[in-house]
């Protein structure tokens, strides 16, 4: 075959058919257009005539009707009026038909037809004059059966009843007339339709077996080629895209439908082969993807209770600064309290220094009294030495008193006496001079007690004084670190509550992330739905290239 | 300030009213020291206590009667040893206020003394007796004796009494070391006090024949 496509082969067979069919069609319209005059022959010329012969008998009739009715009816006055209506109403249309059947005959040339209406033209005006004579003479006559109304009634038997026949007659021979026209016109319709329908008949015959022929030669070379390829399409859906490629028998479109259809095989080979390596790499990197979102939502979960942690941290946290806080406060007021403590110590202080001074005095004025009271002493140990000289002496002269009266012998006996009471006497005064010395030693030893005890005492108050001084000192130093203190409480009651406010700010800020976690949570979560999603559609991805046998 | 009160009484509550006590006992006492010049002063308190002992005495020399038969000693104490003199034997007993030591004497006569206008030898019965080494520091007093024509002064710490001693009261001495010749004792009397014969003492060659070099004779 040439390059001839398939529209071409078509476009050959259609013109072939069409040809015939315009050949019919214009035999039918030719043949129509004859009928369509014989049609119009008819219902111009036939058709009026008839009716209007019709509506002309109908009226005669109706006429004659009033007429026999109003001589029946008698001296009724509402009936009679009635009849007469239909009577006048009656002649109207007979003289309109008769008037219509004038105009369709104006332009006869058939003399029976002229004669026919001459006739009916000389007759109808006596006929009404005759009916309306006979109307009159039953008006005459009034009320009941009077001579004049059978007068009337025989003349409309006579005169009236010949007319009409005659009338009638005319009439219907015109009719006749029109009707055997009519007849001869459809004839000729029946004839060009037999025509029409044959012709019709035959075309269509003629170009169907045409166009069976056509299809025949186009099937024979189309739908082999397209069969083939339509087994080929249906094994590429169910799969299978291996085996040789189609041959481009033809140079038609199924020859093109072949080479796009290899072609197209070939695509889908290489988009199969780039999508499974694709739905490879997508599977991994979901899979990745899938680790990624799993470790996030597990890191997410420990921040999360990471978070927990920091607030429960932060909530007890705040808990002790307030208490911190509190403490400090407290420690401020015990500050305050040992400040006044101090300032007081420092008050007894200073009046223990000014006591101690007065002892220091006083142990100074007691020492110089018992400086007076030792020069004293001495003074009075002097004396008792003069006093135990004096009774040495004493006792010496008594004794040599007593020697001498023992030489003087028995003689001397008396003065013996005397100078043994003597000698007692400075004995006496011996030992009381000697007690007066042990009263002064045990004096003295008291002074030395009492200057030990005084000096003692003095070196207590100096050591008193020191101490009160350092004492003094330290209170000082007390009330000093005790302003530090209260001032460093005050920095750290401050600080407490900066702190407490840090910490609910923080507490606030951490509620924050923790919705932000929660919502990071819900999206990881969706992650990894999306994921497990995107997976089971890759796998199913996978099976459906798997269908496919590359 | 009402802490400080409370915490500054560590004091014993009671040492105030012991001072208390103490300063009011004192007071008293040095208020009874006024006393005592009125108690020597007063010429009847000093009438009353010299008749009280004068009655003492009476009774004492009244119980003495008729004890001539007795020995009358004249004790006295020459460093740590006491010494019985009789006193028949005694001129006088003295202050030893000044001696003069004489070159070449022996050494139990550390010197002479004027005595009523004659020169005493000065006896020192420790050295004599080779009993004691002391010195004459704590020596106050001198007792003369005289025996055989001879006079000599004792050195005498302290001159005790004059003992009225029965006889059977002084021991005989017993044996003696060589040095003490026992001719120069005549007893031991109140346990420890040695009756010398001073007679012997004054005759023993030791002292004579010094003194006949020196020719202390009036």
């Amino acid at each position: 075959m040439q390059k001839t496509t398939i529209g071409g082969k078509l476009g050959l067979g259609f013109a072939t058919v069409i040809l015939l069919m315009l050949v019919s069609a214009a035999i039918a319209y030719v043949t129509l257009a004859g009928m369509d005059d014989s049609l119009t022959a008819m219902s111009d010329e036939a058709v009026p005539v008839v009716r209007a012969s019709d509506d002309l008998l109908i009226g005669l009739n109706l006429a004659s009707s009033a007429v026999r009715g109003y001589l029946l009816v008698g001296a009724d006055a509402d009936r009679e009026a009635d009849f007469h209506q239909s009577w006048t109403r009656a002649w109207s249309d007979v003289n309109a038909a008769a008037a219509e059947l004038e105009r369709l005959f104006a332009a006869t040339t058939s003399p029976t037809d002229e004669e026919q209406l001459a006739t009916i033209r000389a007759a109808l005006p006596p006929f009404e004059a005759a009916q309306q004579r006979v109307m009159a003479a039953r008006q005459a006559a009034g009320e009941g059966a009077g001579q004049e109304l059978q007068q009337a009634i025989d003349l409309w038997e006579s005169e009236a009843a010949a007319q009409a026949q005659s009338i009638r007659q005319a009439v219907e021979r015109l009719r006749s007339a029109a009707v055997t026209r009519m007849n001869a016109a459809r004839e000729d319709v029946e004839r060009a339709a037999d025509l029409v329908r044959w012709t019709l008949l035959i075309s269509t015959l003629v170009a169907g077996a045409v166009a069976a022929v056509i299809a025949v030669v186009l099937s024979r070379g189309i739908v082999s080629s397209l069969q083939v390829l339509l087994t080929r399409v249906r094994s590429v859906a169910e799969g299978e895209l291996r085996g040789e490629a189609l041959a481009a028998g033809s140079s038609d479109e199924v020859g093109e439908l072949a080479k796009g259809f290899n072609q197209m095989i070939v695509s889908l080979r290489e988009v199969l082969s780039q999508a499974t390596t694709m739905t490879g790499e997508v599977a991994a990197a979901s899979s990745q993807i899938a680790t990624g979102a799993q470790e996030q939502l597990s890191s997410l979960t420990e921040t999360a209770s990471s978070l927990n942690e920091i607030t429960a941290t932060s909530e007890q946290f705040k808990a002790t600064m307030q208490e911190f806080a509190d403490r400090a406060r407290a420690l401020q007021d015990a500050a305050d309290e040992t400040a006044n403590r101090s300032a007081d110590g420092r008050q007894l202080t200073r009046d223990s220094a000014a006591r101690i001074e007065r002892v220091r005095t006083n142990a100074q004025a007691a020492g110089e009294s018992v400086l007076h009271l030792s020069e004293q002493m001495q003074r009075i140990g002097e004396i008792t030495a003069t006093v135990n000289e004096i009774a040495e002496q004493t006792k010496l002269l008594a004794l040599n008193a007593s020697i001498e009266a023992a030489r003087a012998g028995e003689e001397g006996r008396g003065f013996a006496v005397v100078a043994t009471q003597v000698r007692e006497l400075a004995n006496q005064s011996k030992d009381a001079v000697a007690r007066i010395e042990g009263l002064i030693s045990d004096t003295q030893k008291s002074m030395q007690d009492v200057v030990r005890k005084i000096e003692e005492g003095g070196q207590l108050s100096e050591d008193s004084a020191d101490i009160v001084r350092r004492l003094s000192q330290a209170f000082e130093e007390i009330a000093q670190a005790v302003d530090q203190s209260r001032e460093a409480m005050a920095q750290i009651s401050t600080g407490a509550k900066q702190q407490e406010q840090g910490i609910s700010e923080l507490v606030g800020s951490i509620s924050q992330i923790d919705s932000a976690q929660k919502e990071s949570l819900a999206a990881a979560e969706q992650t990894q739905k999306s994921i497990v999603a995107i997976d089971q559609r890759i796998r199913s991805l996978n099976d459906a290239i798997a269908r496919f046998k590359v | 300030m009402a802490h400080f009160d409370r915490e500054a009484k560590p004091i014993d509550p009671s040492a105030p009213s012991d001072a208390a006590d103490l300063w009011s006992r004192l007071r008293a006492s040095i208020k009874g020291l006024e006393s005592i010049g009125r108690r020597t002063s007063d010429p009847e308190a000093v009438a009353r206590r010299m008749a009280e002992r004068a009655l003492a005495y009476r009774t004492k020399a009244e119980s003495r009667e008729g004890e001539a038969s007795r020995l009358e000693i004249l004790a006295f104490r020459k460093g740590a040893q006491r010494y019985g003199v009789m006193l028949d034997r005694v001129r006088e007993v003295g202050s030893l206020e000044q001696f003069h030591p004489v070159p070449k004497a022996p050494p139990f006569l550390p010197g002479v003394v004027p005595w009523r206008g004659s020169i005493l030898a000065l006896l020192d019965l420790g050295r004599l007796f080779g009993v004691s080494e002391t010195g004459l520091a704590d020596v106050h007093h001198c007792v003369i004796v005289e025996a055989g024509g001879h006079r000599v002064a004792i050195v005498a710490g302290d001159v005790e009494e004059i003992h009225h001693a029965p006889a059977d009261r002084i021991h005989p001495a017993p044996e003696l070391p060589r040095n003490i010749q026992a001719e120069w004792v005549l007893g031991v009397y109140d346990e420890n006090c040695l009756v010398l014969r001073i007679e012997q003492i004054l005759q023993d060659p030791a002292l004579t024949g010094w003194k006949q070099t020196k020719n202390f004779e009036r």
